[in-house]
């Protein structure tokens, strides 16, 4: 029976005559009483007013301290109209503790004895023969002793943590004014918690009066020693000296007669008790200190203590000032996170035994500008001691719901739930609720679909603040989950109280669940439990088959782990969703096939398994490969499209087909393909005749529309992963072999693991450099990492030379390294390094060109779709730079790489807006008959089309057979950019007698080797006044 | 008339391993699944194992005649495919037969072996027609010789 239940049935009988009050305390005995009882009762009965908060922190204390249940009840004790507030905390078995508070402020100290159930004669309730009753006797007490109760801890009468505050406040001016050192010292007892649980906490309050009492007595007369709450209390020590070292010596001093005082032994109830304290302090002297970072120098000291030696002590020092910092920097890296949007979300899937995605649960990731990408586990406890949990809690509630919303329009996800983790701090802000309603109500999130993960043993500690926002939540169609269901310390009592739908079993039951049988009833009795409560119960870190086999078995029936997947971003989750419900669509209507381009996946699964695998797996044969099909452009320029995709459909089948059963299939870009092999035990083929094997299958000749062709593929398979490998890597590693343009050899055999480490390499010491530049980056300033460079652009009809194209050279420790590649291992992360870069290089670049009186040149900056796809604010940061800068805007090009033929509406609006400018706008390809054909059917926005050849357009096709092509498709380009009135720029020309050859073609401007490379600043002022001095001679008449 | 019917002809190494009478057992399985997706997709043609080459002719509509042809070339059995004709013509040459057996035998027949001295003359229709019209030659002496 809960006690709430039983106060209803048995009410508290409480009468008053005179000042005599008599409570029946029915049933008390059997009744667990705990904190959120008390906020409970105080939640649905009382008026809080300032005298009863303080009353409520005092029991709060004592409750979560001293262990000891405690209630507290405000009630109308007679007609006068005189309303006591009675607490009572129970502290032992036998004793109660009641204290009664008027509410005009005035206290009534209450003396408890204990009574029979006789004496209570409105207790009616015969059969319980234990119920006790208590008498208590009020007499009201004058304004100090209110005043002394609200500043002072009622168990040891020291002061309480306001009082030491305040004179903690005070001791920060004195040490000012009197120019004199003064120490915090905070004292934590050894072990208490062991005393209270073993000996009872009547025996643990004795020891905590007994170390007050001795704290008091090793101090001088002027310091404070005062009792934080629980076990911890604060020592001030006053007006030490002016010196640091003799501070420092007579604090040693005082604190060694502290610890050993309290080493001493303590005789309570016929117990001898030896008991010890940790130790840490901090000094200070001048305002430049404040209460809250003293307190968290000498809490930090006194952790290292303990952490060292119980019964120990130490001096706040340098290294832990260097933690501290640390942790202060982090605060302020996580507000810098949430104004600039750093933190991302990743999504893991949820299922249920059909093997269906029902949910996903939101995983928090924090892309860092320079440390990548930061995990939970590093940042949370910081963002939940901060009040920046607040505005974060928001963030995240506003972006489930954006993320709901989105996903209302695809097929595969309309219907999913989505889990995010609540802290329960969140409980505090009473604007939360309407916070929340009001997203809910802006995205129209539909009831149910929003769950909130709450972990259990801090919705304990806030269960007060908890619980009216919970129903609130649950009302809007909230629903809410216990997270790590089991390690805490959840009653029964939550399960029935508080609105509650689903309970997650924790990873740490499911890891041994089949081997460990003390495990697995565990996660049965859960189940059992959540059944009984008819709440919905997910397993958490489902790993192996043998687990889920089990976990149906005793009756779960949803999973998440990485059995199914690991936590993906947004797009990559939405497409493995795709890919699986047609999959599932496809399975169900039996007849039907899954077909090949189904059994694609997206790559960041693949690699999220990959990763896991070798985590897992050390040292066993997984096998990745990579398989490149190189002349699938060619086709396209050929034969046309439609015959490229034809092949490209049958390349798909083809792979699939050979790929064992189990491969794991994906296509990484047009005609690259990532094929991955679980770690396989037995029959294993070796990855050498793997790899042949793809490229001889893939080579076989093909009838496409009428034609036969041959596909060309370049394989790189991986094998036997070391530990320290990662998937991104090795995928990267494999990807860059088989991309090399020189790579010409049907296939590449086995590549070793240790030869991708140099990639790895590459990459982070891009990071590093880049981590390294990033203030100057910022701050548009020129860096020693990397050099600006600006190619020549000639003007062919009078041959000047007209504008530069800028680029990026990397000169990590002064040397030029290789930047194209390093930046070739594109990822997210990369996107935002290279887009910090290009908006540097603008800024730069025109500032450069200024200050060297070069204005008259154009200015061409090359940019990639996905540079503007992957981030809203990159283009409105080049439009900012722009718009500083109106001159440029009108001598400005830039060049768009790597465009689809249809731009997406970020894109689209990023190109308008700084088209507004006055900015023209380019599109290179090395594609034009597919350009071409899109300029006349489609309405483009592009002013200019950069076509980069690959030979001397002038060499004989004897000589080069690529000429050939080159020279037709310039003829045609020509041709169509007139009609499209969009200027053709040629680049890639080796030679200056091409020249005349483009000019022919009606091609003005040209770029490339045959004039001049990229240069830096120096070398480009050189250059132009030395070319110019020679055409003033005449020279390139 | 219209060339409605494509025609694809290529010869490829086998992997089939064991003698002879093992290999005709082989090459009777591979007819049997072969005539029975064949006869689905109204395709016709004619298989020739020959000193250790395949040699198969497909003709049907287009679509089906590549989409079988891509299930062959996903095959373990051969390796090495070049594919030695394929154009529109007005007409079948095996129409009797989903997949026709023109003949198992060990060592490459000379009249072939002539014609495939030099494939890439055989993209030339002339040398196209030769080796179809081999083909149903051989095809016509093989199926009066099982008959017989």
């Amino acid at each position: 029976m809960n006690f709430l239940d039983c106060l209803c049935q048995h009410p508290l009988v409480i009468s008053s005559s005179n000042r005599q009050l008599h409570l029946s305390f029915n049933q008390l005995k059997h009744v667990p009483i705990s904190a959120n009882l008390v906020t409970r009762l105080i939640a649905e009965q009382s008026i809080p007013s300032p005298v009863a908060l303080r009353l409520l922190k005092f029991i709060r204390q004592a409750v979560l301290h001293n262990r000891s249940n405690s209630l507290l009840l405000q009630y109308n004790a007679n007609q006068n109209k005189t309303d006591y507030l009675v607490a009572i905390y129970v502290t032992a078995s036998k004793s109660y503790r009641v204290q009664a508070q008027k509410l005009d402020s005035s206290i009534a100290k209450i003396t408890v004895a204990m009574a029979t159930d006789q004496s209570c004669q409105a207790c009616n309730n015969k059969s319980v023969a234990t119920a006790q009753a208590l008498t208590a006797s009020t007499q009201v007490i004058d304004d100090n002793e209110v005043n002394f109760l609200a500043f002072h801890d009622p168990l040891t009468g020291l002061p309480n943590r306001t009082l030491a505050i305040d004179r903690l406040q005070q001791s920060i001016i004195n040490s000012e004014r009197e120019q004199k050192y003064y120490a915090l010292v905070f004292v934590d007892v050894d072990d208490f918690k062991f005393i209270n649980d073993s000996l009872g906490h009547n025996v643990g309050d004795e020891v905590l009066k007994a170390i007050a009492n001795r704290l008091s007595q090793s101090v001088r007369a002027k310091d404070t020693v005062a009792r934080l709450g629980g076990d911890e209390f604060l020592v001030i020590l006053s007006s030490l000296s002016t010196s640091q070292s003799n501070s420092t010596l007579h604090t040693n001093n005082i604190v060694k007669k502290l610890s050993s005082a309290v080493k001493q032994c303590i005789v309570v109830e016929q117990h001898r008790l030896t008991s010890s304290v940790s130790i840490g302090i901090t000094l200070f002297k001048g305002k430049s200190h404040t209460v809250k970072s003293l307190m968290q120098q000498a809490d930090m000291a006194m952790y290292n203590a303990k952490g060292a030696l119980k019964g120990s002590y130490e001096f706040f020092n340098e290294v832990m000032r260097e933690k501290l910092l640390d942790a202060l920097q982090l605060e302020q890296d996580l507000q810098i996170a949430l104004n600039q949007q750093q933190f991302t979300l990743y999504f893991q899937a949820k299922f249920n035994d059909g093997k269906q995605l029902i949910g996903a649960e939101a995983l928090l990731r924090w892309r860092h500008p320079i440390k990548g990408l930061v995990y939970p586990g590093e940042f949370i406890s910081a963002l939940e001691n901060s009040n920046l949990i607040f505005e974060f809690g928001y963030w995240l509630v506003t972006k489930a719901c954006q993320q709901l919303a989105q996903w209302q329009h695809v097929q595969a996800l309309a219907d999913i739930n989505l889990s995010i983790n609540i802290s329960a701090k969140q409980f505090n802000d009473k604007s939360f609720s309407d916070k929340v309603s009001q997203a809910i109500s802006q995205y129209q999130v539909k009831p149910g679909t929003l769950i909130f993960e709450i972990t259990e043993s801090l919705l304990l500690d806030n269960i007060d603040k908890a619980i009216l926002q919970l129903n609130q939540l649950s009302k809007l169609g909230v629903k809410f989950s216990i997270d790590d269901f089991g390690t805490g310390y959840s009653s029964l009592l939550y399960l029935k109280q508080l609105p509650i739908h689903e309970v997650k079993i924790d990873r740490s039951f499911i890891e041994n669940l089949v081997t460990d049988k003390a495990d697995e009833m565990i996660a049965k009795t859960i189940i059992s439990l959540a059944h009984n409560f008819q709440l919905a119960v997910v397993a958490e870190g489902v790993e192996e088959q043998e687990q889920l086999n089990k976990l149906v078995e005793l009756g779960c029936h949803q999973f998440q782990g990485y059995l199914f997947s690991q936590a993906l971003p947004e797009q990559e989750f939405t497409a493995l969703a795709t890919t699986l419900s047609k999959q599932h669509t496809l399975a169900q209507q039996s007849g039907i096939e899954v077909n090949d381009r189904q059994k694609l996946m997206p790559v960041r699964y693949i690699l999220s398994q990959l990763d896991y695998w070798i985590k897992r797996h050390t040292m066993a044969n997984i096998t990745l490969l990579v398989c490149n099909i190189k002349n699938l452009p060619a086709l396209d320029v050929g034969f046309g499209l439609s015959l490229m995709e034809s092949a490209l459909a049958s390349a798909v089948k083809r792979i699939s087909q050979i790929a064992p059963d189990n491969a794991l299939i994906s296509q990484q870009s047009r005609g690259c393909f990532v094929v991955l092999l679980p770690p396989n035990q037995t029959g294993h083929t070796p990855p050498s005749h793997l790899a042949q094997h793809f490229t001889e299958v893939v080579k076989r000749p093909m009838s496409v529309q009428g034609v036969i062709i041959c596909l060309n593929p370049t394989v790189a398979v991986g094998a036997f992963p070391d530990d320290g490998d990662d998937a991104d890597g090795v995928t990267q590693a494999l990807l860059t072999k088989v991309t090399e343009p020189r790579q010409t050899s049907a296939y590449l055999s086995q590549v070793h693991w240790s030869d991708m480490k140099f990639v790895l390499m590459l990459q982070q010491a891009f990071r590093a450099s880049y981590a390294k530049a990033l203030p100057e980056l910022l701050s548009y300033r020129s860096s020693s990492e990397f050099e600006l460079l600006y190619q020549p652009i000639m003007a062919l009809d009078s041959n000047q030379i007209k504008g530069v194209e800028l680029s990026i050279s990397w000169l990590p420790d002064g040397a030029r390294a290789q930047y194209d590649k390093a930046m070739m291992l594109m990822d997210e992360m990369h996107l935002a390094m290279l887009n910090t870069l290009t908006v540097w290089s603008l800024y730069q670049g025109i500032e450069q060109l200024s200050h060297n009186g070069l204005t008259q040149l154009t200015v061409t900056l090359s940019i990639s779709y996905e540079q503007l796809e992957c981030d809203e604010r990159f283009g409105l940061q080049l439009y900012d730079v722009i718009k500083a800068q109106p001159d440029t805007a009108k001598r400005l090009t830039i060049e768009l790489t790597q465009a689809p033929s249809e731009l997406s509406q970020q894109v689209l609006t990023a190109l308008t807006k700084l088209k507004s400018r006055g900015v023209k706008l380019s599109c290179a390809t090395s594609n034009p008959q597919l350009f071409c054909q899109r300029l006349l059917t489609t309405d483009d926005i592009y002013d200019q089309v950069k076509l980069t050849i690959n030979s001397k357009v002038t060499s004989t096709v004897a000589n080069n057979p690529r000429a050939e092509l080159d020279l037709a498709a310039l003829t045609s380009l020509s041709t169509v950019m007139q009609l499209a009135r969009v200027e053709p720029v040629i680049a890639g020309v080796d030679t200056f007698q091409d020249s005349a050859k483009l000019q022919q073609l009606g091609i003005q401007e040209a770029q490339g080797r045959g004039y001049c490379s990229a240069l830096n600043i120096n070398r480009l002022n050189c250059f132009l006044s030395q070319y110019n001095n020679k055409l003033s001679r005449g020279c390139y008449g | 008339m219209a060339k409605t019917i494509y025609t694809l002809t290529y010869f490829s190494k086998s992997s089939l391993t064991g003698d002879i009478e093992s290999i005709k057992q082989q090459i009777n399985d591979i007819l049997l699944v072969a005539q029975e997706k064949n006869s689905r997709k109204a395709v016709t043609g004619a298989l020739l194992y020959s000193g250790g080459y395949f040699i198969q002719v497909l003709e049907g509509e287009q679509s089906d005649v590549e989409e079988i042809f891509e299930a062959i070339m996903c095959d373990d059995r051969h390796t090495d495919i070049t594919v030695l004709t394929n154009k529109y013509l007005a007409s079948r040459s095996f129409s009797k037969w989903s997949m026709a057996l023109a003949g198992v035998q060990e060592q490459m027949s000379p009249r072939l072996d002539g014609l495939l001295v030099a494939p890439e003359e055989l993209v030339e229709t002339e040398s196209g027609v030769a080796l179809i019209d081999a083909m149903v030659e051989l095809l016509s002496k093989y199926q009066s010789l099982s008959a017989a």
